[in-house]
């Protein structure tokens, strides 16, 4: 029976644990915490301004890679807010465009680091901000358009008959990008830990239990080093689906289809 | 008429010849030569200075992840890794 306790769970890896925490007795139990989720959190916070203060190659014109690699992901950012929403109405969402890019691009990687802890694979974190995001859609629409925001959820040209059908499909399609957007992000990052961590565990079993096993195991232990790569890519493009999805909802929202 | 054009009265005029001078003046006081490199203070403008200026290295790439892995070595120990060193599993 005790063999059995000692089992690792693949989601082992994603428990949130206290590492400091301040219980008192006023305030209704006031009860102060960091979890390793806020430390993460908070490291990515540091890491990015930390990087973004020192790659400005001391305000030269020319810049060395370390800039490039900063001007690089603005244009990218850039480009995706201009082609989403609007070249010219788009600029003002940038700024939070480019926050919520950098933020989850640095917390996936963060995550791919052996021994730390994925942030993004918590769907209390991607949920926070795809509801935040669509509620605050939502309501830049309603500013915009007043009660004519509601003809978002007709399509053009359907038939009357078809239409509470419709619009109630369509009610529930705008639902459920809530969860869709941060369940995407949060989902993918989950499996993907996952994944590494059943494979390698096999793999170490296999390496560790004979010499000529030890070989036989470099060939999974491939599979799982191409499978970091696959993920280190999925780092990106989940960062950036997730920002491309924002965009396209602000412009439902500003736009109404 | 011609003469209006030719020649332009605003070169070697004498009541430009004052500013003319400030301009030869401003630019002669202009530091010449390649810009001096700017000297690093304190820890963190060495580190930018050695690592992500002129020679900007992926250095610091390397470094946030040793400290990522150190930093979670260290609580995969405390919380878990300790209790499994004699019964590996």
């Amino acid at each position: 029976m005790s063999n059995f306790i000692n089992v690792i769970s693949p989601l082992d890896q994603f428990e949130v644990r206290n590492l400091l925490s301040l219980d008192a007795p006023i305030l209704g139990n006031l009860s102060l915490s960091l979890t390793n989720i806020g430390l993460y959190l908070t490291i990515a916070g540091y890491l990015v301004f930390i990087i973004g203060l020192l790659s400005s190659n001391n305000n030269k014109i020319v810049p060395n890679a370390w800039s490039i690699s900063q001007e690089s992901i603005y244009a990218t950012v850039h480009s995706i807010v201009t082609g989403q929403i609007n070249e010219k109405n788009g600029q003002v969402y940038f700024p939070f465009m480019y926050v919520l890019f950098v933020f989850i691009l640095v917390n996936n990687l963060i995550g791919m680091v052996p021994y730390s802890f994925a942030a993004t694979s918590h769907f209390i974190l991607t949920f926070s901000l795809s509801f935040t995001v669509v509620l605050g859609a939502t309501i830049l629409g309603f500013s915009k358009h007043g009660l004519k925001f509601f003809s978002l959820f007709v399509p053009a040209g359907c038939p009357l008959a078809l239409l509470p059908l419709l619009v109630m499909i369509e009610f529930i399609s705008y639902l459920a990008r809530n969860v869709s957007l941060g369940l995407r992000l949060a989902a993918n990052i989950l499996s993907g830990h996952m994944l590494l961590n059943i494979l390698s565990g096999f793999t170490y079993n296999i390496m560790t239990s004979g010499f000529l096993f030890f070989f036989l195991g470099l060939f999974p232990l491939a599979f799982i080093i191409a499978f970091s790569g696959l993920e280190l890519g999925i780092a990106f493009i989940q960062a950036q689906v997730f920002v491309v999805l924002s965009c396209s909802y602000i412009k439902d929202g500003l736009d109404l289809h | 008429m011609v003469s209006s054009i030719i020649p332009p009265k605003a070169i070697g005029g004498a009541a430009d010849a004052a500013r003319m001078q400030n301009v030869v003046g401003f630019y002669e006081k202009l530091p010449r030569g390649a810009a001096p490199a700017p000297k690093p203070r304190g820890l963190i403008q060495w580190y930018q200075y050695r690592y992500m200026g002129q020679k900007a290295s992926p250095m610091p790439i390397v470094h946030a992840v040793g400290a990522l892995i150190f930093l979670g070595y260290a609580q995969n120990y405390y919380f878990h890794l300790r209790h499994h060193k004699n019964n590996a599993h």
